[in-house]
């Protein structure tokens, strides 16, 4: 009689270590859950959102009105005559030195604030896929900002495009500039 | 006796090590919680820091002392050069501690340059100029965190009668 009591108390001992020992693993998978949760939160910057969000749209307003310093054309004038086929304007050829133009800019705006970025000229309603169906090539990418990136998640296009629409003759001249995010 | 005896405290040394184990946990838990609220009050600071700084970069693109116009129509993000040479010299504490103590309420501890970027001068006399708007640094400067903020903007100088835009960097370093 005495023996089966023993081995009760024995069984019952057994279950009660069981859920302590359960007990502080489920308080060790909490401690985890919170430890990772409190270092994924990322810090989210305003400034760096606000710039990013506004940029876009004032590059291609300053450079609609900017001066071109090709004889008192502005870089409106430039792209218009680059798109209506005109071989030469007084400082060059206008694609060429549209082209570079746009390329300075962008070096001493966004590049210097390391925004991967995407520029296209396009005429049709969608907008190029590579150079070759930009108007003259003019299809700038900085810092990966490009389809396969993209396509793969490597990027998003989080903020609005910037636009500048010039019309000309044969329809409308489109201006696309987009700035990349990191998808996280 | 003594083997009862002896076994109670066993469980009692047992009882004793679980709970000072426990407290050990519930203390470095303590600690790690205060610590990540730390670092959370801190984040909250910044982002209130970061949205005073947008708005002091909201405040100086639309001042109308400096805008420039077309014709009587505002553009956007776009400065006088006129204006930006009066403003200047106005905003500087040593020459009118007034003015500068008035924009002191909307720009505080902050330091605020233009830098034209776009078309290079065919003169090379005038280069590519540059303007301080607000220049109120802290004393402590370098060891003081900041928040930098560089806008693309226009620059319109209206006498030209011709390539009157010219496009520059609006820079803004704003300190807590």
């Amino acid at each position: 009689m005495d023996i089966p009591i023993k081995r009760m108390n024995r069984s019952k001992k057994s279950q009660l270590e069981i859920i302590g020992i359960a007990i502080v693993v489920v308080i060790i998978v909490l401690g985890f859950l919170f430890v990772i949760k409190a270092m994924s939160t990322s810090p989210s910057s305003v400034q760096a959102s606000f710039v990013r969000a506004h940029i876009a749209q004032d590059v291609l307003n300053a450079i609609s009105i900017s001066d071109a310093n090709c004889g008192g054309m502005d870089m409106t004038e430039l792209l218009k005559a680059c798109v209506e086929g005109e071989t030469e304007v007084e400082c060059g050829k206008p694609c060429i030195v549209f082209k570079d133009s746009v390329d300075i800019l962008l070096k001493s705006t966004l590049e210097v604030q390391k925004l991967p970025y995407r520029f296209r000229a396009y005429e049709g309603p969608d907008p190029p896929k590579d150079k070759g169906e930009a108007i003259s090539g003019i299809f700038l990418e900085y810092n990966g900002c490009n389809k396969t990136s993209l396509d793969r998640g490597y990027y998003v296009i989080k903020e609005r495009p910037g636009w500048w629409i010039i019309p000309v003759t044969n329809g409308d001249v489109k201006v696309m500039l987009e700035i990349c995010s990191r998808p996280y | 006796m003594n083997i009862i005896s002896k076994r109670s405290q066993i469980n009692m040394m047992e009882t004793i090590m679980v709970l000072f184990i426990f407290f050990i946990i519930v203390v470095i838990g303590f600690m790690f919680y205060s610590k990540i609220q730390e670092s959370s009050i801190n984040e909250l600071q910044r982002t209130r820091f970061e949205q005073d700084a947008v708005a002091t970069a909201e405040n100086m693109l639309y001042m109308p002392e400096l805008q420039c116009s077309e014709k009587s129509v505002l553009i956007d993000v776009c400065f006088d050069v006129y204006k930006l040479d009066a403003f200047s010299s106005l905003v500087d504490q040593a020459q009118d501690k007034e003015a500068f103590l008035f924009y002191q309420r909307d720009f505080g501890s902050s330091v605020v340059n233009i830098t034209e970027i776009f078309p290079a001068s065919t003169d090379p006399a005038v280069g590519l100029r540059k303007w301080t708007i607000y220049n109120n640094p802290p004393e402590n400067r370098d060891k003081k965190s900041s928040v930098i903020m560089e806008i693309p903007v226009s620059l319109k100088d209206p006498i030209k009668r011709y390539a009157q835009y010219s496009i520059g960097i609006l820079s803004i370093e704003v300190f807590p």
